[in-house]
């Protein structure tokens, strides 16, 4: 991928976010809501677009453009949304509950997908900061407790020994969620969102491709190529496919 | 009649007729026999003797450790067998003596014949010949922590009779044939737990643990129970022929033996290093004739299955076909048929895994290839019926596992599932509705990567290091100023003494007994950090053993101080004596570290 361009984009998203005044995002974001109730679901769509393309965020934002995109029939955008909302909220029961629905709706389609390992899903039940203040409070934690310890004798020094190792096994578990959720930044997930995505097993429009993708299947993205990304399939296949066919999902900004 | 006069008159009865001469009973008789007329050194041999039909007490000679062989063990047992016959109530007894015998040497060894005296008669065998060969190689039984007494002590018999053998349940196997080793402990005594386990090298095979909980038992051997504890099984598939050899195990073994104490109350452990002696396994070839195919790993009794998924696939849509072997053998080793591409028919990547059973001691399972693969377009593609050869090693044989040909369906390509704006698509069915309260945020950098949270990882550690420099400093500080001050108190007193000396020698006898009182009692104070002036002498005594001042140096300022007052009121120790006494206590003391405060 050219390294280039997310940055020219960000920085202009940015200076657009900037220049943006808060009122008239709020007002932005009720005309959504006004538009998906009225029944024009591509113009709510289209609205709550504006927002996060210009640097907006938040699991309400990201939920409502699911739904929005949803019933203007972009299932695989939609999911790719509530992905985003889940990645900033892990806990938004709804945002799960209609990518579910979604995934349950297109699985037929991926009879070979088997789910995610067991530390992906785990990492990703965490909040990126609930698992960075943990960290940071366990770090102290046993800092604080060593430093007690130095003039401490006796049982006292004993109790703050075990203190200190439960500290440190507290920050090495969120250290490791930490981790996991900067190897997301990485190896983030996507969402196909067109249908019948070709994947190839080269990064070559020449080739026929192996199999094509259903809208809404998640993949995983290895590495990206110039205009074709290497991705990876729930059943651990792995191909390319054109960045243009699907849609990154990160809870923050990258490439920092 | 009283209870038990019966039982009495029955008891007598019983006597009598035990005691009555049998008629026609057996001569007494005695037999020896060896289990074996050749062996190696090294290796040993069991006699049993048989004294039958001799009533009362007899006098056996048994062999006995000489130049030529030694014994190893020895057990006796009784059987006495009564019948209730025509001549009465007869009674056979035969006394039985096992002993297993070591040879020393090499070349012929006679075994001297058992005799026994029975009621005035002589029985006598006559000498049996052993024929000993070169040595086989004992393994070593000394290691760490084994220290092995001399033969006589007490515990000699236990160290003796502890050893750890592997055991194999064949001794010639096909290439790839499963033999199962056996690695057993044999003790005399009981077994607390084994440490340190080295298993044995399995060169030149393929080995599967099967699993199995170590257990005991206990057998006879040369007519002694001894514990066998079963401690592994491993599944061995030779991976070449010829002799291959199964080299020694090791382990370290925690014993508890009887107690020396009168009471035999306190049993003692003690531990030994074992080591099993090498195996050897003869290998054969697979026999010729293999048809083609063949993978030599295929070795074992198995069956061959498919199964496709249960709904057809739509055209282009991936699926797997699954190819599993079942049955005994080394799994780990089999090399299944594999799904081929073919026109219409894409083939990705197989997978494999597999499921260990062990029944009967015997390794195996199921392997499974799960093969993904999709139909380009609608219709069938066959997938030939498969021979699959693999090499029974029961009935010596080359058989054949049939796979039957699989017709792979494939239905139309699903159209692409795209649900128009607001239909009864079952997604938009279960959609939760829309957040209108919801709040906009802005999209911010990764929470690791903020300048706060990098503050919050750097600062502990940081004021940690900081924290315990500067108690080490303040430590240091201390402790230097401790040091200062002992050497100020030893440079003044070593002055008041100089002092004193000068006065010795001008002959001002109580001016010299006060100055070496003031030297000592002005250093005391010194170190003390406190007055010593009023204080008893055992006062002083307990505040120098409160700073830490114990020792010589504490008692020679105490006998210093002691006869300073008894030169200044007359009579005591000489001053040169008074002097010396003085100058070492100042210097004991100096090495000693003190805690400063510590008056009473």
């Amino acid at each position: 991928m050219d390294a280039g361009r997310p940055r020219v984009t960000a920085l202009l998203a940015a200076l657009a976010l900037a220049a943006s005044d808060p009122a008239d995002s709020a007002a932005a974001f009720r005309q959504g809501h006004e538009r998906y109730l009225a029944g024009d679901f591509a113009g709510a769509a289209e609205r709550y677009q504006a927002l996060a393309d210009s640097g907006h965020g938040g699991a309400a934002l990201h939920y409502d453009l699911g739904n929005a995109w949803l019933r203007a029939g972009r299932p695989g955008k939609a999911a790719a949304s509530w992905e985003r909302a889940l990645a900033e909220d892990p806990a938004d029961a709804e945002a799960r509950a209609n990518l579910e629905a979604v995934r349950r709706a297109y699985s037929q389609r991926l009879p070979w997908a088997r789910g995610e390992p067991l530390l992906d899903r785990a990492v990703a039940r965490v909040a990126g900061e609930a698992a960075t203040i943990a960290l940071a409070a366990a770090w102290a934690a046993l800092f604080a407790a060593l430093a007690v310890r130095l003039r401490a004798r006796g049982s006292r020094r004993a109790a703050l020994s075990v203190a200190a190792a439960v500290a440190a096994a507290a920050a090495l578990v969120s250290g490791l969620a930490v981790a996991g959720k900067a190897r997301e930044l990485r190896e983030p997930r996507a969402v196909v969102v067109s249908a019948g995505a070709p994947l190839l097993e080269a990064p070559s429009g020449a080739l026929r491709p192996a199999m094509e993708l259903p809208e809404g299947a998640p993949v995983r993205v290895l590495s990206a190529e110039g205009e074709w990304l290497r991705v990876r399939l729930p059943g651990g296949l792995e191909g390319y496919v054109r960045a243009e066919e699907v849609e990154v999902v990160r809870a923050y900004e990258a490439g920092r | 009649m009283r209870p038990g006069t019966g039982s009495a008159l029955g008891l007598a009865l019983l006597a009598g007729l035990v005691r009555a001469p049998p008629a026609g009973a057996a001569e007494p008789s005695l037999t020896a026999e060896l289990d074996r007329r050749e062996l190696a050194l090294g290796e040993s041999a069991t006699l049993t003797v048989r004294l039958a039909g001799a009533e009362g007490p007899a006098e056996v000679r048994l062999p006995s450790d000489g130049p030529d062989l030694r014994v190893l063990s020895r057990a006796e047992s009784t059987q006495t067998q009564v019948t209730l016959g025509g001549a009465g109530l007869q009674m056979h007894r035969v006394r039985t003596w096992t002993l297993v015998l070591e040879p020393l040497r090499r070349g012929q060894i006679r075994v001297p014949g058992p005799s026994a005296d029975v009621g005035g008669t002589r029985l006598g065998t006559p000498d049996l010949l052993l024929e000993v060969s070169g040595a086989v190689p004992r393994p070593p039984r000394g290691g760490p922590g084994d220290d092995e007494p001399p033969p006589r002590s007490l515990d000699w018999n236990w160290r003796r009779d502890l050893t750890l053998r592997l055991v194999l349940d064949r001794r010639e196997v096909f290439v790839g044939e499963q033999v199962t080793a056996t690695l057993e402990l044999v003790s005399p005594v009981e077994v607390l737990d084994w440490e340190s386990y080295r298993p044995p090298a399995f060169d030149g095979f393929w080995s599967e643990d099967l699993g199995v909980k170590p257990s005991r038992r206990v057998d006879q051997v040369d007519g002694v129970p001894v514990r066998v504890y079963v401690l592994k099984k491993v599944a061995l598939f030779p991976t070449r022929p010829g002799s291959l050899t199964v080299e020694p195990a090791a382990l370290e073994v925690r014993v508890q033996i009887a107690s020396r104490d009168p009471f035999g109350l306190l049993p003692e452990v003690r531990r030994a290093r074992r080591q099993s002696r090498p195996v050897k396994l003869g290998v054969k070839p697979l026999p010729p004739g293999a048809p083609p195919g063949f993978e030599p790993g295929n070795v074992g009794d198995w069956s061959l299955s498919a199964e496709l998924p249960a709904t057809r696939p739509a055209a282009g849509q991936p699926f797997g076909v699954k190819v599993v072997a079942r049955g005994v053998g080394n799994l780990r080793r089999l090399s299944l048929p594999r799904v081929e591409a073919r026109p219409g028919l894409r083939v990705f990547d197989p997978s494999l895994s597999d499921e260990v059973a062990v029944k009967g001691g015997r390794f195996g399972g199921a392997r499974t290839v799960e093969t993904l693969v999709a139909l380009e377009r609608e219709g069938t593609v066959l997938l030939p019926a498969v021979a699959w050869p693999y090499f029974d090693p029961r009935s010596g044989r080359y058989r054949r596992a049939e796979l039957p040909e699989l017709r792979l369906e494939a239905g139309p390509a699903a159209p692409a599932p795209r649900p128009a704006a607001g239909d009864a698509a079952a997604p938009a069915a279960e959609l939760r509705p829309l957040r209108t309260d919801g709040r906009l945020e802005r999209r911010r950098a990764p929470p690791w990567r903020r300048a706060a949270f990098l503050a919050a990882l750097a600062l502990p550690p940081l004021a940690f290091a900081g924290l315990a420099l500067g108690l080490r400093l303040r430590d240091g500080l201390a402790s230097g100023e401790v040091a200062r001050r002992s050497r100020r108190a030893a440079r003044v007193a070593r002055r008041r003494l100089a002092a004193a000396r000068r006065r010795m020698a001008a002959g001002d006898d109580s001016g010299f007994h006060a100055e070496v009182a003031r030297a000592l009692t002005g250093y005391a104070a010194d170190r003390l950090g406190a007055p010593v002036a009023g204080l008893t002498r055992e006062e002083l005594a307990r505040a120098l053993a409160r700073a830490g001042a114990r020792g010589p140096g504490a008692a020679l300022l105490s006998r210093a101080l002691e006869a300073c007052d008894a030169g200044r009121f007359g009579g005591g120790s000489s001053m040169e004596d008074t002097a010396r006494r003085a100058q070492e206590a100042v210097a004991r003391l100096e090495e000693v570290e003190w805690t400063p405060g510590g008056r009473a």
